[in-house]
């Protein structure tokens, strides 16, 4: 009776002991996360984006869908509320929006502004989280990443960016952008797919 | 032919430089304001969010969010631009004539910036804070009623019946400052009590420096009463 109480609790342990490990998996060290997602050339992912603000009573939410393809293409398009898409391809980043029914670019100077998070997207998705001297990464126990900004002009608009990855390599759940103690953006992502093909015209202006 | 564009480009500069005409006034003088001219400025504590497209002369728009809490009858309001993407890029609280920049990036942190946001939000949501001097009928629909202002503009709030009016904003020399329109927007109006928000509001600066705002609404909450 003892040696099966005995064996039982084992078998639990090692259970335990593996499911430890395969969520650890690919998170454990950033040579680990780099090893993971380097066969990724594609990410499409629906997002869901809450602003939380200490003067809204309640966040504002929109969602979109996103779509990376390696090595610097990404397309980060809003459907809800106000439609907008912004478009990384080659180097250039434009972003048009929808007005009275027809598109147009968009000229406004805080494009400069989200140029630099993109990058950092784009880092982020081929899952190079430590290569931006900007930042300083922490990669923390429970799937979390810290990235703090080392620059005061970047400290200024950004506290702190965290990340939580998924058990499923390559795979980011959400992100939340701390701006300070009253204003954050949370970004959840949902049906992300990898390497599914992606259709090159979608990173161009159509 | 090259008649035609000189006659655009008249017609342009004649409709640029509108001046105040005198209408023809209800006498005696008005003692108070009639319900088509408060039609435009909300009561109550309201939480407005708006896709706002900025148009500088001969450049492509620009698209921010705003967000604004505001409480016309305490003469307070704060106001969030942010980025689609939710990076706040200005937050200003104004009350009762002061101004604080709360946060924000430049070029939206400079005084400019600030000053003339606070001025073009004070026209289009709060009621004129000068003296009412004419209320005139220019057609069976529309009423105008006439403000003047301790520096010396005028201000005229023409109501055209729920979600269609205008304000006009004229320096004391007569000249056309700021002209706002509000529409029925393409997503709809939003209820709140007895007022309706309307679902587009245009704002064109006048002048040299001249910029267009076009404000859709994405939400509407009355927050009290």
């Amino acid at each position: 009776m003892t040696f099966r109480k005995a064996t039982s609790e084992c078998r639990w342990l090692f259970m335990l002991f593996i499911s430890c490990f395969w969520l650890m998996g690919w998170t454990d060290s950033w040579t680990h996360i780099r090893t993971e997602t380097a066969g990724i050339e594609t990410v499409t992912a629906r997002f869901v984006q809450t602003k939380h603000l200490k003067i809204l009573s309640k966040p504002l939410r929109s969602e979109g869908i996103i779509y990376y393809q390696a090595p610097d293409s990404l397309r980060w398009e809003y459907r809800t509320p106000q439609p907008s898409v912004t478009l990384t391809h080659r180097g250039k980043t434009e972003r048009y929006f929808k007005t009275d029914s027809r598109w147009v670019r968009d000229a406004g100077s805080n494009l400069q502004v989200m140029q630099y998070i993109l990058v950092e997207i784009k880092h982020w998705l081929s899952g190079r989280f430590d290569e931006n001297p900007g930042f300083q990464p922490e990669l923390k126990a429970d799937h979390r990443i810290v990235l703090t900004p080392k620059d005061q002009a970047v400290a200024a608009m950004i506290e702190r960016i965290e990340l939580v990855l998924s058990a499923t390599p390559g795979v980011i759940t959400t992100v939340t952008i701390f701006e300070n103690q009253d204003s954050y953006t949370h970004f959840v992502f949902e049906d992300t797919r990898l390497n599914d093909p992606i259709d090159p015209l979608l990173f161009q202006r159509r | 032919m090259r008649v035609v564009p000189w006659l655009c480009l008249v017609v342009l500069l004649l409709s640029g430089c509108r001046s105040l005409s005198e209408p023809e006034p209800v006498s005696p003088p008005p003692t108070a304001v009639p319900a088509a001219c408060q039609l435009p400025f909300l009561s109550g504590v309201w939480q407005l969010t708006h896709a706002i497209e900025a148009t500088l002369p001969g450049r492509q728009p620009g698209l921010m969010i705003g967000v604004s809490v505001l409480s016309p009858a305490d003469e307070t309001f704060e106001s969030v631009l942010l980025t689609v993407e939710g990076m706040v890029v200005f937050q200003a609280r104004y009350e009762q004539g002061r101004v604080e920049i709360e946060g924000g990036i430049e070029p939206f942190r400079r005084d400019g910036f600030a000053d003339g946001l606070i001025e073009d939000f004070k026209l289009v949501f709060f009621q004129p804070m000068g003296r009412l001097t004419t209320v005139s009928m220019i057609s069976a629909e529309a009423v105008v009623c006439r403000y003047r202002l301790s520096d010396g503009d005028q201000v005229e709030v023409i109501g055209r019946g729920a979600n269609r009016w205008e304000i006009h904003q004229y320096h004391p020399s007569g000249s056309l400052r700021r002209t706002v329109e509000a529409f029925p927007g393409d997503r709809g109006d939003v209820e709140g009590g007895a007022l309706a928000v309307p679902g587009k509001i245009r704002l064109t600066a006048h002048g040299a420096f001249g910029y267009a705002l076009t404000l859709r609404l994405i939400e509407a909450q009355r927050l009290s009463d």
